[in-house]
């Protein structure tokens, strides 16, 4: 009983935690879709400071200042295509989280691709050595098996 | 077998690659970032000075008397700034540096630069980040290298010190005066 109360009491201090950091007021005087756009968009957008945080969840200092000035600019009427591409042109790509190379999207298609690929081939071969096999005249023998395998051997070799 | 060989091949261009990708993805620092204004010139700012508060500073005030000048940005609640200051100090004797007072109390500030000397110029005091974010500042010390007209040439994201501007603002330079 002990036990489950000090785990009771870890549990509600990190979930104040929680609503703690989530506490900043940004004003959109009930204009929801802007509010929105704003929430979309922080929650899109990287901080350069702590690079694994979107600006929602960081607390850095320059976080703040770059979520204010997207309140501002979002307030001013400003398009979310306009405020991204703003700050794309102080840090780079790297603040929309998008390297903007389509390759990279097309790699794992491709991997099933060659894999779909090789095992038709090796399905394919797997049959004609079948065929081969079993459509000669003379009948195969133990002794037939035993040599192609010993010849496969060399030709490893 | 051939196929066997050409297999062998194949698989070994692509581990290749992907070595070839790692080694040079794996020695980046992922912490810098690359200076996307790099070319371009200083952005138009006004800005109230750190000694003189009624007084704004804007891009215009930026001037020097050699080929290039050094903006620094920097604040009292950054412990490496500390270390970079005596080595700014040195600097100052033959360069214009500009002081960019990032996100600081300037009471702070002020007790800052009186331990340790002043070696800027002026000192633009920016609270909101209105410079910084133009700058594409995201961190503190950071350096940037402008040419007298204004074209900034390059940023160094770290502490400053003799071995850093040899490397980095030397050749730089050098290529200025050519």
């Amino acid at each position: 009983m002990k036990y489950f109360k000090i785990i009771l009491l870890m549990f509600i201090a990190t979930f104040s935690l929680n609503t703690q950091a989530s506490f900043n007021v940004y004003d959109f005087d009930s204009d929801v879709t802007k509010e929105v756009r704003f929430q979309k968009l922080i929650s899109d957008l990287r901080c350069p400071k702590c690079q694994n945080n979107n600006l929602a969840d960081s607390n850095a200092p320059l976080a703040t200042d770059i979520k204010n000035y997207v309140y501002k600019e979002i307030k001013k009427g400003k398009t979310d295509k306009e405020i991204t591409d703003f700050l794309i042109s102080r840090y780079g790509l790297f603040i929309i989280y998008d390297p903007h190379l389509i390759f990279l999207w097309l790699i794992p298609f491709l991997i099933v691709l060659i894999g779909i690929v090789g095992f038709i081939f090796k399905k394919r071969n797997q049959a004609v050595k079948k065929k081969n096999l079993f459509t000669n005249d003379k009948k195969v023998t133990m002794q037939d098996l035993i040599q192609e395998w010993e010849q496969e051997q060399g030709d490893k070799k | 077998m051939k196929k066997n060989y050409l297999l062998g091949v194949f698989f070994s261009i692509i581990f290749t690659a992907l070595m070839a990708l790692f080694w040079l993805g794996l020695g980046q620092d992922p912490n810098k970032l690359d200076l996307v204004i790099k070319d371009s010139k200083v952005p138009a700012f006004a800005l109230p000075s750190l000694t003189d508060p009624n007084h704004i500073i804007t891009q215009n005030d930026l001037k020097t008397d050699n080929n290039y000048y050094l903006i620094n940005v920097w604040a009292s609640w950054c412990p490496s700034c500390y270390e970079e200051l005596s080595y700014l100090i040195q600097r100052s004797f033959t360069d214009t540096i500009y002081g960019l007072n990032w996100k600081d109390k300037s009471l702070n500030a002020l007790r800052f630069l009186q331990r340790g000397g002043n070696p800027y110029t002026q000192i633009m005091v920016d609270n909101n980040s209105d410079l910084a974010i133009l700058l594409g500042v995201y961190g503190a010390p950071e350096t940037f290298l402008i040419k007298k007209d204004g074209t900034i040439l390059y940023r160094y994201a770290g502490v400053m010190n003799e071995d850093v501007w040899q490397k980095e603002f030397e050749p730089r330079i050098k290529e200025l005066e050519q």
